[in-house]
């Protein structure tokens, strides 16, 4: 038996935190030279979600069962884990914080905040992402806006701050991207009208070290893009976690949806910089470029999905890329130096546009728009693509994107704003059932081609991983964790969890043995080979 | 709840044009829903709930609304306590979330209360003789394959309240075109499919299948063959599996004569209110 010596020890004797960083910034830069952990919510700051252990392969993912399960607070479960020196730190439903022995699945210790009945989560549910971790120190958002340093050791808060006020709609559900000597954090709020922005805070004081609005003031650059005072309650939330290129010093952040949602009447112009995906300067918030995926946005279609960094040849050159599938049905290749658009095309169905421009501008079909009457378009609100994460895999060359396939009547009406209230001018009525349908796609990274497509009954909501032991790995609204072969899609393994997929999947070893964990119901499940399986 | 005799107040109407609202909505009683604020009803509506539930209460990714029973709502209090505070556990939020007072509240489980009467057919519709469609039924194969009050086999869907869910064209097509539609589920992930939809499966064993689709996912199929019997099936040893869209295992009644189809019609209005 092996004694868990580095993290026991200081568990036991509380050691002096300062001796015993444990992740410091080098290490979440060279994440890929450890594969036994997963220290950051994509896996790396290229957001590859792909796992180097391939103990677990084609071969014999079909042996892959249950080594031990953690059953968390009510609520949905939309977390990844990420694993250090043998613990693993997991989000619960809203916005707790659980360690736990990663061989064994015991609790270490539990954090959760106090936060009054009354917080508000306007159009979206109370679910956490997960959290970030930088030396010996975890960050977590919480729903009521907050964000909170805890020490990794014990749960104990080390600071507290507030980034923006709840009671007008804003809250924090993503997992925090820690960077060299900064949190970097966005907020979620654009259904409730607020000004989204992102935020660098200090991560031993938590001082707030820069703010970059998403949405131009008047007399800043972007600000003719919005009539009349629109600007003020236009949205742009930063909900999802970016990535991020140490070589290049440059941050990646993904912008939502405008507001009002459905009424565009109420916000003339190209609505900057909403559906964008920012490059920033990480020491001063600094806007580099910007590129726009859906200018004067009507369908909720938020940028807001993982952006892939990639390297590649480009037309014979190694070009630095950033590719992401949109919600809007469209995949994007960006130069990710200068923003340039290199190439896009459609990976879903979709009925709104006749295709993007040199520029990447879409050639919008008229009609298209919400109505009164109702009009349907696909894809519905929720996007062929949305959160939950794609994955790239640097031996394959294939960008797996879960897919939603879904139309729905989009409806537009009347709002006004009001503070801490919905502020949405419409909805939607989605097609369901036997018309709606979903699927892990398999796409060239650099064209966007199909190369395989697996079908999945209803659109998902989970995220998926490839890994060198050539698999994929994703989850099901049915209550299927599955593996795919990377390749060709052929489905290899599959276990029914019970309740609905709804998290990313993601990988770490312990004891030499790879574990693969998901999440379905309100359970979290960790699955090994039978070697080790019955033994801890 | 305000019942009134008379039908919508002329305010109402306006606002539910755009929903091709019949003039009037009955509620099982017979009586028409009134709502104070029409218009503000269904703009609360519309942004507290119809994100999820469809802005027509069709379902999305809430369950239907527009439907006159709901399984948890038994009144118009117990239908405020979930506005109020959510069902926990799913993914149905308490309107803490999007504030609203209790006022609001009322205001829009009226509303909801009004698009569920709404479904409900005109019960004027029925002409024929409930008794006759009784004796009709029970003589007739019906109950071979539906249940009603803990009676019956339960090949097809139960009938026990089938007149609380179900309007008379509803039921007279059933009867008359049951492959027309098929009753879509509006439970949980199933809801949006076809309920009892006809399958025939071949495996690569040769094994041939002929029934209805119970439940369905990416790797599995569960069905209910002719006789009753449950299959479970792996795809993987699916070779031919064809969904027979279009086509109800509910068998043809051309031999009844419209009155008869009448007569029964008026029989299944009264199941679930009592005649
Ligand atoms: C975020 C999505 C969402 C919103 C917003 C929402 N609901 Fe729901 N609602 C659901 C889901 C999902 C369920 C089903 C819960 C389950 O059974 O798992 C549900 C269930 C219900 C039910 C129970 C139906 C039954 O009897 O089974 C009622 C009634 C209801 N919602 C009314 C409302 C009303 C009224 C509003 C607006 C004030 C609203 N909901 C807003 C998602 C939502
Ligand atoms: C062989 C089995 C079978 C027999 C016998 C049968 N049914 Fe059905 N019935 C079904 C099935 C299966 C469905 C559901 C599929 C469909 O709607 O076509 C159904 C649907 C219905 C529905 C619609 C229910 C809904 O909610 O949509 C009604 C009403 C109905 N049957 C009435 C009758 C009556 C009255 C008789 C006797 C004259 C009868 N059925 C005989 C199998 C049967």
């Amino acid at each position: 038996m092996r004694i868990w010596s580095i993290a026991g020890a200081a568990f036991l004797l509380g050691s002096a935190p300062a001796a015993t960083a444990q992740v410091p910034y080098e290490r979440l830069v060279e994440a890929d030279a450890e594969p036994e952990s997963w220290l950051t919510y994509s896996g790396n700051y290229a957001s590859h979600r792909f796992s180097q252990l391939d103990q677990i392969n084609d071969g014999n993912v079909g042996d892959l069962r249950v080594v031990w399960a953690y059953q968390m607070d009510d609520g949905l479960i939309e977390t990844t884990p990420i694993v250090a020196d043998g613990v693993m730190y997991v989000t619960e439903p809203p916005s707790t914080v659980t360690a736990l022995d990663a061989r064994t699945g015991r609790r270490l210790w539990k954090w959760t905040p106090q936060m009054g009945s009354d917080v508000l989560h306007i159009g979206f549910p109370e679910v956490n992402r997960g959290v970030a971790i930088l030396d010996s120190t975890l960050y977590v958002g919480t729903l009521d806006a907050h964000l909170v340093a805890l020490d990794a050791r014990s749960g104990a808060v080390r600071w507290d701050v507030e980034v923006a006020d709840n009671a007008i709609g804003f809250s924090l559900t993503l997992a925090p991207l820690a960077l060299d000597g900064k949190i970097i954090v966005g907020v979620s709020g654009a259904e409730a009208g607020v000004r989204g922005f992102i935020d660098a805070y200090d991560p031993e004081t938590g001082e707030l070290l820069w703010r970059t609005y998403t949405i131009p003031a008047p007399g800043e650059f972007g600000s003719d893009t919005w009539g009349g005072n629109s600007w003020e309650t236009g949205g742009g939330s930063t909900w999802l976690t970016g990535s991020y290129d140490p070589e290049l010093d440059l941050l990646y952040w993904p912008i939502g949806n405008p507001a009002p949602d459905w009424n565009g009447d109420l916000r003339p112009g190209d609505n900057l910089y909403t559906d964008c995906l920012l490059a920033l300067d990480p020491d001063t918030g600094e806007i580099v470029w910007w590129f726009q995926f859906t200018p004067h946005d009507t369908h909720d279609w938020d940028a807001n999905q993982i952006q892939v960094l990639v390297d590649a040849e480009w037309e014979g050159e190694p070009r630095k890329l950033v590719v992401t599938a949109n919600r809007n049905a469209f995949y994007y290749v960006l130069d990710r130096e200068t923003g340039e658009f290199l190439h896009g095309q459609e990976y879903s169905k979709q009925t709104w546009a006749e295709g993007l421009d040199e520029n990447g501008r879409p050639i919008v079909i008229p009609g298209t728009d919400p109505t009164e009457e109702g009009n349907l378009v696909w894809p519905s609100l929720q996007g062929a693509a949305n959160w939950f994460s794609p994955s790239y895999s640097p031996i394959t060359r294939l960008f797996y994107q879960p897919t939603r396939i879904m139309g729905a009547i989009y409806y537009k009406a009347e709002v006004e704003y009001e503070p801490g209230q919905p502020y949405y001018g419409g909805g939607e009525q989605a097609l369901r059932g036997e018309e709606a349908g979903g699927a892990v796609k398999a796409l060239d990274v650099l064209t966007g081609e199909l190369q395989w497509e697996f079908p999945l009954q209803t659109p998902p909501w989970a995220g998926v991983m490839a890994t060198a032991g050539n698999l994929v790995f994703g989850g099901s609204e049915e209550g299927n964790i599955f593996a795919l072969n990377a390749e060709t899609g052929e489905p290899l393994w599959n276990f029914q969890a019970g309740g609905a997929v709804r998290s990313g999947p993601m990988s770490y070893e312990i004891d030499g043995q790879q574990r693969i964990v998901n999440s379905a119901g309100g359970t979290m499940f960790v699955f090994g080979l039978p070697t080790n399986g019955g033994r801890q | 709840m305000r019942i009134a005799k008379t039908t919508w107040p002329l305010s109402l109407l306006l606002p539910l044009l755009l929903l091709a609202a019949p003039a009037t909505a009955q509620e099982p009683g017979g009586a028409a829903i009134e709502i104070d604020d029409p218009e503000r009803a269904e703009r609360l509506y519309r942004a507290h709930c119809g994100r999820c539930h469809g802005v027509q209460g069709l379902g999305g990714e809430g369950p239907e609304l527009a439907q006159l029973v709901l399984p948890r709502v038994a009144d118009q209090t117990q239908l405020e306590g979930i506005i109020r505070d959510g069902i926990a556990g799913t993914g149905m939020p308490g309107a803490r979330a999007t504030i609203l007072d209790d006022e609001a509240v009322a205001l829009v489980a009226t509303y909801v209360l009004w698009l569920g009467a709404q479904t409900t057919a005109d019960a004027s519709g029925v002409t024929g003789d409930a008794g006759r469609g009784h004796d009709l039924y029970w003589a007739a194969d019906c109950a071979s394959c539906h249940i009603v009050a803990g009676r019956g086999t339960a090949v097809g869907p139960e009938l026990t309240i089938i007149g609380l869910r179900r309007g008379a064209e509803y039921l007279r097509e059933a009867l008359r075109a049951p492959a027309a539609r098929l009753p879509v589920s509006r439970t949980g992930l199933r809801s949006g499919f076809f309920e009892y939809l006809p399958m025939r499966i071949v495996t690569r064993d040769g094994d041939i299948y002929n029934g209805m689709r119970m439940n369905e996912d990416s790797f599995t199929i569960q069905m209910m063959t002719l006789s009753g019997a449950f299959v479970s099936l792996r795809k993987s040893d699916i070779a031919e599996m064809e969904k027979r869209v279009g086509h109800s295992l509910m068998p043809l009644t051309q031999d009844l004569g419209d009155d008869d189809v009448e007569d029964l019609v008026a029989y299944l209005t009264t199941l679930g209110r009592g005649s």
